[in-house]
């Protein structure tokens, strides 16, 4: 893979243009790696592709290796690994709430503490997620309870 | 994960310590009252109510780390994790009371024939069964409140904020 970058000085907004034989899986994930810069995810579903804002995403999970974003009422596939999506997503709100999860705190509805220093976490769209006592600190940091 | 190691070794010394001091307490207090009558009849009290012998609390000692090892087996990520929190607790309760009964018989904590004594430890281990698991109840009721309350003036900070 060829990488050339212009320094143009009259240039406002970068700009990315891919020259490629075939939009492949390998591409799609530069694509990808792109969109989560910019706060966007690409998201796959029904074989459509998809540029979600980031903040619309709820939770994000991986299920047999692969990884999917949850918004209010969708659920679309990402070619990218949960690891490569917490860093970025960090300032938008994610944290990791799990081995397999992360979760976006603005989308949260309701805290409720479990037995054994779980968390139940309500999300805006009414579903439930169970934070390990392992993660909860991350809740409890960001609630300044700890 | 090392920092998280870290705070999982200290929470194993913190929660063998906290039942160790809890037990020590228990048995010191009943000592007080009835540790000369039964100086004979348990090892326990084998001081009268004059203190607890090093041998006893030793045991007092190896039976906490004993129950906070079950209690990290059991409630621990990745152990038992496809059982509910309720299969885990009876399985834990099982667990401390089998314990519990060979520590008895082999420690002489009283007298394997003495009926008096198996009740004794039935009455004590449900009130102290129950009593844990109403605190477990009034804690998780009070850190929901709490966190409802701290949410809700997160959201109200963060109302504006676009990301």
């Amino acid at each position: 893979m060829k990488i050339q970058i212009n320094e143009v000085s009259w240039q406002e907004d970068t700009e990315v243009i891919i020259n490629c034989k075939k939009v492949d899986e390998e591409i799609m994930k530069i694509i990808t790696m792109l969109h989560v810069y910019d706060k966007k995810l690409t998201g796959i579903k029904g074989g459509q592709i998809y540029i979600l804002d980031a903040s619309k995403i709820l939770y994000i999970d991986t299920v047999d290796k692969k990884t999917f974003l949850y918004t209010d009422s969708d659920v679309y596939e990402t070619p990218l690994k949960l690891y490569e999506l917490e860093e970025q997503l960090d300032a938008v709100g994610f944290f990791r709430a799990g081995k397999s999860v992360l979760i976006n705190f603005n989308e949260i509805k309701a805290l409720k503490s479990d037995l054994n220093g779980r968390i139940l976490v309500t999300m805006n769209n009414g579903e439930r997620l169970t934070v390990s006592r392992q993660y909860a600190v991350t809740i409890k940091k960001k609630l300044d309870i700890v | 994960m090392r920092e998280g190691n870290i705070r999982n070794r200290l929470g194993f010394i913190s929660q063998t310590f906290i039942i160790f001091g809890v037990t020590v307490l228990a048995i010191m207090v009943i000592g007080m009252f009835i540790g000369e009558k039964e100086a004979e009849f348990s090892t326990l009290f084998r001081l009268g109510n004059r203190g607890i012998a090093y041998r006893t609390l030793l045991e007092f000692l190896l039976s906490s780390i004993c129950i906070s090892g079950l209690e990290r087996i059991f409630f621990k990520e990745g152990f038992f994790e496809n059982l509910s929190y309720l299969m885990r607790t009876v399985f834990m309760l099982i667990s401390v009371t089998v314990l519990m009964v060979v520590f008895i018989i082999y420690f002489g904590w009283f007298p394997a024939y003495s009926w008096q004594g198996w009740l004794g430890f039935i009455i004590s281990f449900s009130i102290c069964f129950g009593a844990s698991m109403s605190i477990m109840v009034v804690k998780t009721k009070w850190e929901s409140k709490i966190y409802e309350q701290r949410l809700e003036e997160y959201k109200k900070k963060h109302k504006n904020k676009k990301y």
